[in-house]
């Protein structure tokens, strides 16, 4: 068994009066790659802010077991189009913490940087104004951004959305090359449970206030998808890719015309 | 052009301008990208009507207005995030237009009188003694120098406060820093360059800067350069063709801005 990072037992989520997630027990452990799994508004992020110390639980407990630098990944347009910040700007931010007093970047911290955006593949775009990039492009820079932080643990919300199903791929080939040769913890959140299925360990399913986690393998069941969304889903593999989808809509592709 | 600086008054008139437009330009460029310019105009407004009830009331003026500068900081700085049922935008607004109404209700009750109301809007640049404008600098200096020290963590927090947090920077202190910053310089110039002329250098120069900028630090260059030039401009025109000084130096800043603006549409990078 891996060596756990982060607990979280019986946790009540919400914002003010209200509850987003309730009794939400997960242990992430050193080397893991989760999924987090649900329709828009399920509490994905509130968990992913509730990890970071953003908010905290009204009930249970959220225990870090040690200091785990995180690399926290945004959606691109979280960041304004109007800022006018380099690509190198933007990744050096995540040396922030390791610039010492008044926080000025060394060369070291430069040089990690470099790192990062050759990890990602984009170290010839260093000077570029980040609004002038692509949307994959300029996701790659907010993965640099959080690679230069040296992470151990990786909380990436919702990187592929919005993006074209080539960049998607390369965004998520990337990520799998990342866990493979860094040995980080990687937190991947997405409404798509076919793309999570294909890269993840493990599961966290997020549906009607509750999230069920467990192993992929144990999870990505069409029984258990089934009652937990309650409603008839498929699971197949074409190529080896594995792909979900709702019974119906299944039905729905084989009806089609020719 | 030169023979004004020959003048005692309009050798102080220049230094408060430049001092507090070269101040006013650099922070206002955080303004313009943390897309809260209202909030230059709305504290601009609460000085004036804490200045117009100082008046009314028989109180230090200058004191009064400072204290309403900093009661709208941190208002806004307490204000929650939740802007599903009203955005901040829309509250600075209403700020704004309150705060004006009673700046000139005050004024007009007071028993100076509307003699104010000008000085108030615009300052009384040429009005500025030699005390007045070594305290303005000294405000000056320290509101750049905590933005200086704290350049990276302001820009990260502008950028994305949540991998701020992430990376160890104390957002909600950074936040705190910045608007005390903005209140202390609107505050202290308020008085030199009037409600209008803060408002102005707060969102003209950054807005020239930020049209013409590939990278931020440009921007800051920009801004403080327009600002510079402006200052010295507006108070020589208002010094050889008999203007109003404050006026003047606005006019002069528009006018750079939408040069900028214009000349930036004709030649896109």
């Amino acid at each position: 068994m891996n060596e756990p990072l982060v607990t979280v037992t019986q946790a009540t989520l919400g914002y003010g009066r209200s509850v987003v997630l309730r009794e939400v027990n997960l242990c992430l452990s050193v080397g893991e790659f989760w999924g987090f799994v649900g329709p828009n508004g399920s509490g994905k992020t509130t968990l992913v802010r509730a990890l970071m110390g953003l908010l905290k639980p009204k009930k249970g407990q959220i225990l870090w077991h040690r200091q785990a630098p995180i690399g926290y990944v945004p959606q691109r347009e979280a960041l304004d189009n109007l800022l006018p910040l380099t690509v190198m700007d933007i990744v050096l931010m995540g040396r922030i913490r390791r610039s010492g007093f008044l926080h000025r970047f060394s060369a070291e911290d430069r040089e990690k940087a470099l790192e990062a955006l050759e990890m990602v593949g984009i170290a010839d775009f260093a000077h570029r104004a980040y609004r002038d990039l692509s949307g994959g492009q300029k996701q790659r820079v907010l993965l640099a951004r959080a690679l230069a932080i040296e992470p151990e643990v990786l909380l990436l919300d919702e990187p592929t959305n919005g993006l074209d199903l080539p960049t998607e791929h390369a965004i998520m080939e990337l990520l799998r090359r990342i866990h493979g040769e860094r040995r980080v913890t990687i937190v991947f959140v997405t409404h798509l449970l076919s793309l999570a299925a294909n890269a993840v360990t493990h599961l966290a399913l997020f549906h009607d206030g509750r999230v069920i986690v467990g192993r992929i393998d144990e999870l990505l069941t069409e029984q258990r998808l089934s009652v937990t969304y309650q409603t008839p889903i498929s699971v197949s593999e074409l190529n080896g890719y594995r792909i979900v989808m709702v019974q119906e809509a299944r039905a729905d592709v084989g009806n089609a015309p020719a | 052009m030169w023979e004004m600086l020959q003048h005692d008054f309009l050798r102080h008139a220049l230094k408060a301008a430049i001092v507090a437009g070269v101040s006013l330009a650099y922070v206002g460029v955080y303004v313009v990208l943390r897309r809260i310019v209202f909030m230059g105009a709305a504290l601009a407004q609460l000085g004036a009507a804490g200045v117009g009830l100082g008046l009314l009331l028989g109180q230090p003026p200058v004191l009064m207005g400072t204290i309403a500068v900093f009661a709208g900081v941190a208002g806004f700085a307490l204000l929650p995030a939740d802007e599903r049922r009203l955005s901040r935008e829309n509250l600075l607004g209403a700020i704004y237009a309150l705060a004006s109404a009673l700046a000139l209700l005050f004024v007009a009750k007071s028993p100076v009188g509307e003699a104010h109301i000008s000085a108030l809007l615009f300052g009384d640049l040429l009005a500025v003694g030699h005390g007045e404008m070594e305290a303005l600098a000294a405000v000056c200096f320290i509101a750049l120098l905590v933005h200086w020290l704290g350049y990276h963590a302001f820009v990260a927090v502008m950028t994305d406060a949540i991998f701020a947090h992430s990376v160890g920077v104390k957002v909600r202190w950074t936040e705190w820093a910045f608007y005390l910053s903005l209140g202390i310089l609107v505050s202290a110039c308020l008085r030199a360059i009037g409600a209008l002329v803060v408002f102005a250098f707060l969102v003209l120069p950054p807005l020239a800067g930020l049209l013409w900028a590939r990278c931020l630090r440009d921007a800051f260059l920009i801004a403080v350069a327009v600002a510079f030039l402006s200052a010295f401009i507006g108070l020589w025109l208002s010094y050889a063709y008999d203007l109003p000084a404050g006026p003047s130096v606005v006019t002069v800043c528009g006018v750079v801005a939408l040069l900028a603006g214009i000349a930036r549409s004709l030649c896109p990078l």
